[in-house]
């Protein structure tokens, strides 16, 4: 049999104890938030190229949906998002709900400072949500290259 | 003070047993020395744990 040293076996046990700790915290808060593989009963295919003909994205736009809920149909194009800025407002404490594609190329969906942040693909709608309880301007800015003039992609969402 | 810089010259400090092997030569038992390298394991394993849960802590702290 082979002979392992007594510290090596004690470090040897120590990371692969943290190994499994991580995936099993990181497994299981993803399953129990609902995340999944994108082919596991969350198709949400559009065709990228004829987004103006197709509802909701022919007209991007935030609606209420409940007490303090609203949900947000966004278009992310080269170099924007639709709604634009003077748009986007919600009160305080609003549980904001976003479903995002991409009329053209990859595009990004971070709100800097929250957990918000995702890739915007052609062909498929994203989503994700954020109760924003904290009034103020957040920021909604593009984080995978798009092209020339990606640095000046962004939206802005007010609080009040 | 003298005799002893006159000793390690001679190499008088070095004189061993007849038949001694250094200590630094033993094969000790076939177990390396390990000590050293669990210390440094253990740090940088505690600088993963200490990082991965403070960026856990955040990620929360902005659900």
């Amino acid at each position: 049999m082979m002979h392992i040293h007594r510290l090596e076996k004690i470090w040897l046990t120590f990371g692969m104890a943290m190994l499994a700790v991580f995936l099993l915290i990181l497994g299981l808060s993803a399953f129990t938030m609902g995340m999944d593989t994108p082919n596991s009963g969350h198709d949400h295919s559009v065709h990228a190229a004829k987004l103006s003909e197709t509802p909701p994205f022919d007209h991007p736009a935030i609606t209420q949906i409940g007490d303090r809920e609203y949900e947000a149909v966004m278009t992310a194009w080269a170099f924007g998002y639709s709604p634009d800025q003077d748009q986007l407002v919600v009160p305080a404490g609003s549980t904001v709900h976003f479903s995002v594609t991409s009329s053209d190329v990859v595009h990004g969906f971070e709100i800097p400072g929250t957990n918000v942040n995702m890739m915007v693909l052609p062909g498929e709608v994203n989503h994700v949500s954020h109760k924003f309880d904290e009034p103020g301007e957040y920021l909604i800015l593009c984080n995978e290259y798009c092209g020339i003039g990606h640095q000046a992609m962004f939206t802005k969402l007010i609080v009040t | 003070m003298a005799q002893s810089v006159k000793n390690i010259l001679q190499g008088e400090d070095r004189k061993e047993k007849p038949g001694a092997v250094p200590a630094s030569e033993q094969p000790s038992s076939g177990e390396p020395q390990l000590k050293g390298t669990f210390a440094s394991v253990m740090l940088l394993g505690a600088f993963l744990l200490a990082a991965w849960v403070a960026v856990f802590i955040l990620y929360l702290y902005r659900k």
